[in-house]
């Protein structure tokens, strides 16, 4: 791997995700950069395809490979392939449990990120934003979401709340 | 017609649909089911976008296919067409085009593109989704006692709407009529078990049709009146 493309992969990986404080690259949203020819191809999948914030990931990506390497051209596709809460790394998902996420690569049964009881209940398939399921704790009381793409949102996305 | 041509009357279906169902973002039953809409909606539209993407549309084509073209141009299925005003027949449209995207988008799913194919995949998941949401409130309005009566009239206008929804060249006959079966044979459990007989959505596709009488020509014109419109300070944003 060359110097330029080391500082471009480096300059993609800090790129934040615009709703969630969480890269991009722990969310599993970049797939794949690649430098050749003086130019930067960055591959990213979106967490569902209406995600709003593609065009602000992608202009985001953008100017970050281009602080790092201003010559190259730079080119940014979107990959339409299922995103997975595995795909999620292990530092993602410790960022993501501790701002109140649920674990993204739990079993179906999620568990609340807040107090760990596993006394949840589902509050429907859908969340105030389209890659967000919704939950609450009995225990604590907490609310909290989880991502689409992951078992527990997908148990309550094909079968009946808790 | 090209197969790739046909996938914009798919994707007409998506976008209408996703506009007609954004209303009842604002006009909603609970706040919970304003969060379903708007998401399923917003769905609706990136579905449309991908298919658009797919048949060769880039960003400047996508917008000119849904803001620039004649009404005449347009060839959605009726079911799109036509203004529903009430809750009831808005939970119906939203169940049998659900069960379509997840029909249709699984034979996308087979498509020789591998890119259509994850595509479809992806789609199909997506819109089995919005097909356990819209189920759950056909089951839950036609078993009521005090809105089964009001579902199953809504029924009789909106079902004979939805014979063309595989009628489009996105499907050659065999693949039209295949579709069409494997959609009814879908849809006709959880309809049949509140009272609604499939019959009236055929046994094969009808054809799309020009849709005179139709409220098409409004519908699109509150569309375009984002470009059009007052210049409020929102609007402009879409000029």
């Amino acid at each position: 791997m060359s110097e330029l493309e080391d500082r471009v992969r480096a300059a993609v990986a800090t790129v934040e995700d615009p709703e969630v404080p969480i890269t991009l690259q722990d969310l599993g949203v970049v797939r794949d950069v690649r430098v050749a020819g003086g130019e930067a191809r960055i591959l990213l999948r979106p967490t569902r395809l209406a995600c709003p914030a593609r065009s602000e990931m992608a202009r985001r990506v953008h100017a970050a490979v281009l602080s790092a390497a201003p010559d190259v051209r730079v080119e940014v596709d979107w990959e339409m392939a299922a995103w997975r809460g595995s795909d999620v790394s292990d530092r993602g998902t410790q960022v993501l449990l501790q701002i109140g996420y649920a674990d993204p690569a739990g079993g179906a049964a999620t568990a609340c990120p807040y107090c760990g009881s596993s006394d949840v209940r589902s509050e429907g398939a859908f969340g105030g934003a389209v890659c967000k399921v919704p939950f609450s704790c009995r225990s604590c009381g907490s609310t909290y979401d989880a991502l689409k793409g992951s078992a527990a949102a997908g148990a309550v996305a094909g079968g009946s709340r808790g | 017609m090209s197969g790739l041509d046909g996938l914009l009357r798919v994707a007409e279906d998506r976008f209408l649909h996703g506009h007609v169902l954004g209303r009842w973002i604002t006009d909603y039953v609970d706040l919970e089911e304003s969060l379903a809409v708007g998401s399923i909606a917003q769905e609706e539209l990136a579905h449309a976008a991908t298919l658009m993407e797919f048949a060769g549309l880039d960003a400047e084509g996508r917008d000119s296919f849904i803001y620039e073209r004649p009404v005449a141009d347009w060839q959605p299925t009726a079911l799109v067409a036509h203004r529903l005003h009430d809750w009831p027949a808005v939970v119906l449209r939203g169940y049998l085009l659900a069960s379509v995207g997840e029909v249709g988008s699984v034979l996308l799913s087979h498509a020789r593109r591998p890119e259509l194919q994850s595509a479809g995949q992806v789609i199909a998941a997506e819109q089995r989704l919005h097909v356990t949401h819209w189920e759950r409130w056909v089951t839950m309005l036609g078993q009521d006692a005090r809105t089964g009566d009001e579902l199953r009239a809504r029924a009789a206008e909106v079902l004979p709407l939805a014979t063309d929804v595989f009628g489009t060249p996105a499907f050659d006959q065999a693949n039209g009529e295949a579709a069409h079966a494997a959609w009814v044979e879908a849809v006709s459990g959880p309809l049949s078990a509140v009272g609604i007989s499939v019959d009236a959505l055929g046994r094969t596709p009808a054809p799309r049709r020009a849709l005179d009488g139709s409220e098409l020509a409004d519908i699109l014109g509150e569309i375009r009146s984002l470009r059009v419109g007052a210049g409020d300070g929102v609007r402009g944003l879409y000029r």
